[in-house]
This record gives C-alpha cells, structure tokens and sequence, in this order.
C-alpha cells in the first residue's frame, strides 16, 4: 500500500483501463476460488429455486410444471379468494401480538440475567433451553396442555383460581395468541442470548460516570442500556416481523388454520394449496404476494431508520 | 509473507480437493437416482435361469410395512418369496412410503414414485389431471381387468377412454361401535351385540346415554384436514341435501337449503343439545379417532372395515371390542358415501416395468383369475391376518363383478374369519343401501369449505347454519366453480 503511494498515476487508455481491471480481479483468483463453492451453493439453493419459483407464479400448472403462460391470472385467483383477506388480516395480528408479547420479554430477560450476581449461567441455559426442543415436538406438548375440556392441564390451573374452562386453540377469539404465546416460549431464548451479548458490550465505565452524576436504575437503563442496544432492538424487530409473517409450523400442527381459519396464515394456505390440492402456480403466486409484502416493509423501516439517525 | 503465500496455497489447493469432492459427491448422488428406474443391474440374476425373453427389470413397490407391523411384514416376505420363485427376473424394491398428501407432490414431481403406488378414490382426479400417473389402459385390456372390475368404479380412473389406475378396493362409509363402552352403558342385546341406532336422532340418544352411563364421549365427528366435510356428506344427503347441480353445462353449488341447514343443524346439536362429542373440537381419523377409539374414550365414529384393524395393531385394541352397522336413516332416507384405494403407476414406469408391477399385483392375489394358483396371495392375506390376530370376516364393497372370482375370494375369507360376524352383519347386509359416489368437482376443495362451516357451528354456540352455509356455498361458488372449465 505504502509503496503505491509514491508512484504518479499513470493515465490510462480505456483498452488498458480493460486490462488492468481484469488482471485486477484476475490477481484474486484464489479468493474467486474459495468463494465458488458457496457461490454455486446459493445459486443451486437459493437463488434458481427462487426464481424458478417466481417464474412459475405467471404460468399454468400441472403439476410442478409449466403448461402455458397465464400473466397476473394466478395472482388474481389467489387475490380474490374469499378467504385471503381473513388470511391476510391474520397474518398481521400474528406478527401484532408477537411483538406485544414476544418482543419486550427478550430485553427484559436479558438485562435480569445480566444483573445477576450468582446462577446467571443457569438462567441463560434455562432460557435458551426451549428452542433445543424440535418445533413439532413442542407443538404437540402445547397442544396437549392447551387441551379444551375440563381436564386439559392448563384449564385445570386456572380453575384452582376459579376461572371457567377455555377453548384456547379452539376459541376463535384466542387461537392466534395462544399460538404466538408457545412461539414466544419457544424462541424468546436464542434473541436472549443475542441481548445478553449486546449487554455485555456495553462500556462499564459509562454506568460507573452516570451513578457518580447520580443516575438512579432507570435513568441508566434509559439513557445508556437502551441506546447501546437499540442497533440490534431494530435489527431483532425486523427479523422478528418477517419471521413471524412467515409463521407456517405452529398453525398447521395445532389447528390447521382452524377454527373456521381463524388461524389460517399466508403461508399455511401456500401450503395447502401445493400440497393439497396441486396447485402450484396458486401456492408460489402467494408466496410472491408475502415476499412482496416484507419487502416493502423492510425498505420502509430501514427509510424511517435513516431518518430517525439523521 | 512468504508464509502468508504459501497458507493462500495451501488453502487453494484444500478447497480444489473440497470442490472436487462436491462434484463426485453429485456425480455419484445423480447415479443413485438413475439405479431404480434402469434396469436390473445385480449379478444374482444370470440368463440360465431366466425364461426366454423375459428381461431383468426392477420395480418400486410402495406401502411397504413397517418393521413393527408383524403381521404385514410377514405377509408381504410370503409374496416377495413367492415373487422369486415364479420371477426370478424381477426385482422388487421396498418402499415404505404410502400416499400422503405432503409428500406426494415432492415425490411425484422428482420422478421418485414407486412403479406401483396405492392411492384412494379421492385423490385421483387430481393426479391424473396432473400427469402423475401412468397410462395403463393397454396392459389392463390384456390382463382384462377392464371387464371384471365394477364400471361404477372404474369412471373414477377413466380419462378421455383411457384408464390410469386400477380400484383395488371399495368400502362404504358405516357406524363402528366399541363393543366395551356399549356393554358398561347397558346397551347389549341378548347376544352380546351392541343395539344399533336406525336413525340420527337415534344416534344421538344413544350418544347420550353412552355419555351418561360411562362418562365417555358417545360420538366422534371429525372436523379438520378436510375429513369433516368429507363425513358431513353423509349426514347432508340422508337429510335430503345435495351439493353440486350442473345447469346450462355451468356447476351451481346448491348446498344453501334448509335441508342442508337442517344437517348442520344436527352436527351442531351433537355438541351443544346433546353434548356427545369430544371436548377437543380440532380433531382428525388418523391420529384422534384411532387414538380415542383405540383407548375407549369415545363409544361411535363414523368409519369403515379397514380402520378396525389399524386400531387394533397400533393400540393393541382386542380385535372383538369393535361392531360395525349401516349408517343410520335420515330424514330423506338412507345415504352413505362411496370409497376406496386405487393402484396407481409411475408415470415414466416402462413397458417392462408395467408388466412387471401386474405380476407382482397377480401374486398378491389381485387379479381377475379365479385358479386356486391365482388366488393364493389372498389366501396368504387372510392366513396371516388370523395367524397375528387381526380382524379376518367382514370386507368392503368388492371391486370384482365376477361371480366366480366373489365366491371364491369370500371361501377363503370364511375360512379364516375369526370375529363374531353378527357384530358386522348389519353393516355387511344393509351399508350399501343410498350408495353415493363423491361430487364430481372440487370434491376436496368442498371438504376444506364444509370443514370451516362445522368448526364454526361446533366452536359458536351462537352460530347461524343456514347463515354459514348461505356464504360457504357462495365462497365456493366463487373460488371454484365459476372456474371449472
């Protein structure tokens, strides 16, 4: 670098210019090299099933293959069902309630096992433990305890305080927060872990200069906690919403959508409709529809937080 | 630096060594799928003891049991020898994979599917529509299958003239009853047979009782995976419900009448009149039913033959707690629904192949002939099913139209039959009575409709039938049958 720094820059024709940039880039070859694996990984994986996917979403299908070219046809049937509103509203108060339930618990777990003096370990196991157990397996012990009758285990705890038996599941008004309650149990722990390595970052000095000034615990946690981590509060929310928005295990295990698709979901109906019923072109127009959608979000969120920083 | 060097290397030369091995890994990965579908390649098979002309081929059977599944596992090591033994130039490759709606499109669309696959009645519009199963209608006019099968059931794998499958067994929809909870609710005859309720409004009555005697549920009604609107038909055509008219070559759906209201109705009642169901209101047949029938936790279930001995062999259930009857009368008269499994083929099996899978079907025992040597898969079936202490005696509706061939299939069965058969007479005597076949169009579609329409009735007590249905049949209108071409 330094030795670069003497030389006069030559000009250069742009037949030169050519070459240089090639050899530039030809220079790197080896890191061409260790990067071609991954790359073809991706391009295999990800990216052709993707656009393929995209591609089929503007055809008639039968099948998983391409019979003849139908424009937004697709995209209009699935709009138009009549049940894809309710799907879409439901989709939006699944990710509501995450973020009333779910998104604060993390933070707040965080900080108490940062706090700790003695068995902070333990805490930390404790609540990353749930997201070892397999999704499926963990919905089916939900739905056992969120069983409706008298006898389900958690009706009969809430009726040593006296309140009656809940459908849970099965109540169209509940079925959405008692799904999002056992995601949140189940995946409150890894964004813990990410919360606790944030805080541990923080600079001690700056709680040790605020209690000299006379801070008290919430002014701290106020003005320096919440700002040292605000970068991943908004990166977590992000992935948070479009996790959510994609929520598709959970319904289909316990309720199938159900009652009278209370719980039905985006990409519960995409499922269905591949795997139901064979249509394909319906199920990938739909998932374009979700993607579109978080796309849309994402820039908005990440518009609104340039704004905020300026 | 020089070491820096010399580490980029080294690095460059690993990951060669690493991509190399990626690629082999693929080469090696696309051999593995071409060795199922090629020909027989093993060693064992030499031309000496070949029949002239007969080229070595290897077929994919699917439904292959599983290894806690004795009594089928023994039964299916009796075929394979038997397959050995007649053709030694045949390979037939185990697949346990059965049909099943979230893997067969995968399986379909990577040209995985077995030669031979078993499907059911309902399924197999859509397959065929989708290209998913083989034309076979050259070697079932040879084999003459053609003419021995009951026509009725062979429109349901007719396309354009041609056939794509073959109805390998037929049932209709009954009552079955756990033996155990009807004898604790008092409700035996003299003969120790459960007394069977003759209309719904018997059904329920006796649900009720079942309920007050045991503590039990007395019915079960399926409600998700689209079983509820598949039972719910029964129910709506003995009320005098139908659910799609074909007017002008247009589908009109017709399922907002008050007979229709009135069978929901009813399904309604089941829960908050005579609360006889299940607290659980989100339940399936395989896994709820079986389980609950299974444990003696509900005394009735709409059902059909074959699931009494999957509840026998998955919950050790004793094989003589179940009796089985028509379905019951409604206001209209008596309905039940026509079911059953298909054999289907892989659509890019060869000719070979196709021939080979026939072979293997005629040892199973499923085949038109009537030689005592073509019946001897079936005497298998029934042998062992005895011997492992299933249910043998009561079948399903019979796909054959051949006297002889129904005969002597039911001399076999009577040989092994080893269950109280005055506990199924009812349902083998008077089940067909009102035989009706599925809509034409959209079957499953109308399902996942009805389905919501009776979560709705039995999750609100407040909720309004001939409401519900009134949009249900304008959503469907509008989803699906303005779209039929």
């Amino acid at each position: 670098m330094s030795a670069n720094a003497g030389t006069p820059t030559p000009t250069y024709t742009p037949k030169q210019k050519k070459t240089t940039f090639l050899l530039y880039w030809m220079k790197e070859w080896s890191s061409w090299l260790l990067i071609i694996p991954t790359l073809l990984f991706f391009f295999f994986f990800s990216w052709q099933p993707l656009l393929s996917g995209i591609w089929l979403s503007f055809f008639k299908t039968k099948g998983f293959k391409a019979e003849s070219f139908i424009g937004f046809q697709n995209y209009i049937d699935v709009i138009t069902n009549s049940v894809f509103q309710q799907t879409l509203i439901n989709t939006f108060m699944y990710v509501f309630w995450s973020l009333v339930i779910g998104f604060v618990i993390p933070i707040f777990v965080a900080v108490m096992i940062n706090e700790m003096r003695h068995w902070s370990s333990f805490f930390r196991f404790a609540s990353f433990f749930p997201s070892m157990i397999p999704g499926i397996a963990a919905s089916l012990l939900w739905m056992f305890l969120f069983e409706p009758s008298e006898n389900g285990l958690v009706n009969k705890i809430i009726g040593f305080i006296g309140i009656h038996p809940q459908g849970w599941l099965q109540d169209p008004n509940m079925t959405i927060i008692t799904i999002v309650l056992t995601i949140t149990w189940r995946s409150f722990g890894a964004t813990t872990l990410l919360f606790l390595a944030s805080l541990q970052g923080v600079n001690n000095e700056l709680y040790e200069a605020a209690s000299i000034d006379g801070a008290g615990i919430w002014r701290k946690f106020w003005n320096i906690t919440l700002p040292q981590i605000a970068p991943l509060i908004g990166l977590t929310l992000i992935l948070q919403v479009s996790g959510v928005f994609q929520i598709f295990n959970e319904p289909l295990v316990l309720t199938e959508g159900g009652p009278n698709n209370a719980s039905m979901t985006l990409q519960l109906q995409s499922y269905f409709y591949a795997f139901r019923y064979f249509e394909a072109g319906h199920s990938v127009a739909l998932g374009v529809i979700t993607f579109i959608i978080l796309m849309v979000m994402t820039v908005y969120y990440f518009k609104l937080q340039k704004k905020w920083d300026m | 630096m020089n070491l820096k060097k010399r580490n980029t290397w080294q690095l460059a030369c690993m990951m060669l060594c690493v991509l190399a091995l990626v690629i082999s890994g693929c080469g090696k990965n696309s051999n593995n799928n071409v060795e199922p579908t090629a020909t027989n390649s093993g060693g064992t098979n030499t031309a000496t003891e070949e029949p002239a002309g007969d080229k070595p081929t290897t077929i994919k059977v699917s439904n292959w049991p599983k290894p806690n599944e004795e009594a089928q596992v023994a039964m299916y090591e009796e075929y394979l020898n038997k397959m050995k033994e007649k053709y030694p130039f045949i390979t037939v490759d185990k697949d346990e994979w059965g049909y099943d709606v979230s893997s067969f499109l995968p399986k379909a669309a990577s040209g995985e599917l077995p030669t031979v696959y078993e499907t059911f009645f309902t399924e197999a519009d859509k397959i065929i529509k989708a290209n998913y199963a083989a034309d076979i209608t050259d070697i079932m006019t040879k084999n003459e299958f053609d003419k021995s099968i009951n026509p009725e059931l062979l429109k349901l794998v007719q396309k354009d003239g041609k056939y794509y499958g073959i109805p390998k067994d037929g049932y209709v929809m009954g009552l079955m009853y756990n033996v155990n909870l009807f004898k604790q609710a008092g409700l035996l005859d003299d003969q120790g047979v459960p007394k069977f309720p003759k209309t719904y409004e018997e059904l329920a009555v006796t649900a009720q009782t079942i309920k007050e005697k045991t503590g039990k549920s007395g019915f079960f009604f399926p409600t998700k995976n689209n079983q509820g609107g598949w039972m719910f038909m029964n129910i709506a055509w003995a009320y005098g419900a139908e659910f799609e008219e074909q007017v002008d070559g247009k589908w009109k759906a017709v399922f907002n009448t008050p007979e229709a209201a009135a069978a929901l109705q009813y399904v309604k009642d089941l829960k908050w009149k005579y609360d006889v169901l299940p607290a659980n209101n989100l339940v399936d047949v395989g896994t709820d039913l079986f389980q609950m029938f299974g444990t003696e936790q509900v005394a009735m279930s709409f059902g059909i033959s074959d699931w009494g001995n999957a509840i026998v062999q998955n919950l050790k259930m004793p094989k003589d707690n179940l009796a089985m009857s028509a379905l019951p009368t409604g206001p209209k008269g008596n309905a039940t629904l026509l079911g059953g499994g298909l054999y289907m083929f892989a659509p890019d099996a060869t000719p070979d192949q196709l021939d080979s899978a026939f072979k293997w079907l005629d040892v199973r025992g499923f085949s038109p002939q009537t030689s005592e040597e073509a019946l001897n898969g079936l005497e298998t079936q029934s042998k062992t099913a005895n011997e492992q202490n299933l249910i043998v005696g009561p079948h399903g509706l019979r796909v054959w139209v051949n006297e002889e061939r129904i005969n002597a299939e039911q001399a076999i069965l009577d040989k092994y039959t080893n269950v109280n058969m005055a506990m199924f007479d009812d349902y083998m005597n008077n089940g067909s009575a009102g035989l009706r076949p599925e809509v034409p169009v959209n079957a499953q579609e109308l399902y996942k409709t009805l389905d919501v329409v009776i979560q709705a009735v039995l999750t609100n007590k407040n909720a309004d039938p001939a409401q519900l249905l009134e949009k249900a049949a304008a959503d469907f209108q509008k989803d699906y049958l303005d779209k039929v071409q």
